[in-house]
């Protein structure tokens, strides 16, 4: 088994890489999604004030 | 209800069921070269890899020379999701020939044309996503970023044809027509590649549908806030 521990390694980078790139993904379109509820509350609370108004 | 973006879904469906056999066909089924062992099998992911930031940086000059000529917000948004995708897998190039060049050359690293023209690649569009993240102005940015990319396009006919255009110690993997392998380890880097190509179009199609919700949400605060102004001003008179 030569060389185990480098193919090992460059696999190991590889992999947790792509695994880091689609947690942060996961992470911005999360933000987005709470960004938009957000809004969407705030703009639900302004015409709900004005018809009590 | 949040509606999966679909080419995003089917690739990376795709993307996933390839994932999970790549490491049967370059680990098991392609059998271990007599001379560098198991560092060869780093080529199984490092070489596509590389395909795959050629890739991204050519989905980023299309996209930029399309947004220099059109001007429409939608290229720009393909050619920055294509460069940080592109930019991914130039990094894992640079991390993973190291780990290969270390018990085969004896040194991590060699100032090598190949490896010295991918390094600047990388910089430049390290230099690409600043402006991205940094500019003010998105307009003047976005078409400073257009041109960078170009630039930084022009750096990949060099790096691919660097092993015949000077004396590199970087391998070359395609002959002209002949493709050095046996057929166990050509199958596997077939499949290989094909596993990473989905995988890009997953991370792509994302990435760009992100982009584009992120893009829609920030139009519609911009709407809200004028709205906002507007009723303010008829509520103070």
């Amino acid at each position: 088994m030569q060389y185990l521990e480098y193919m090992t390694a460059a696999y190991s980078i590889i992999w947790v890489a792509i695994l880091l790139y689609f947690l942060s993904l996961a992470k911005r379109e999360r933000n987005i999604w709470e960004e938009l509820e957000s809004l969407r509350e705030s703009i639900n609370r302004g015409e709900s004030s004005r018809d009590t108004v | 209800m949040r509606r999966p973006y679909i080419p995003a879904f089917i690739f990376s469906v795709l993307a996933l069921i390839g994932l999970a056999i790549a490491p049967y066909m370059a680990l098991l089924y392609a059998g271990i070269e007599k001379d560098m062992g198991l560092a060869q099998k780093i080529f199984y992911y490092h070489v596509p890899c590389a395909f795959m930031m050629y890739a991204g940086f050519s989905v980023c000059f299309v996209s930029s020379i399309l947004y220099l000529y059109t001007r429409k917000k939608s290229y720009d948004i393909w050619a920055y999701c294509g460069a940080e995708v592109g930019l991914l897998f130039c990094t894992l190039v640079l991390l993973t020939g190291p780990i290969w060049a270390k018990p085969i050359w004896g040194t991590w690293w060699t100032w090598d044309a190949q490896l010295t023209l991918t390094l600047m690649l990388w910089l430049i569009y390290v230099s690409y996503m600043m402006l991205h993240s940094y500019s003010e102005d998105s307009l003047q940015s976005a078409k400073f970023r257009a041109v960078l990319s170009i630039v930084g396009f022009m750096d990949m006919p060099l790096i691919h044809y660097a092993t015949k255009l000077w004396r590199t110690h970087h391998p070359q993997v395609i002959r002209g027509e002949k493709f050095g392998l046996p057929d166990d380890m050509k199958l596997a880097f077939y499949f290989c590649v094909f596993t990473f190509l989905m995988l890009f179009l997953a991370l792509l199609f994302k990435r760009v549908s992100l982009e584009k919700a992120r893009d829609a949400l920030e139009a519609l605060k911009a709407d809200v806030r004028d709205r906002k102004a507007i009723l303010g001003q008829v509520g103070s008179r």
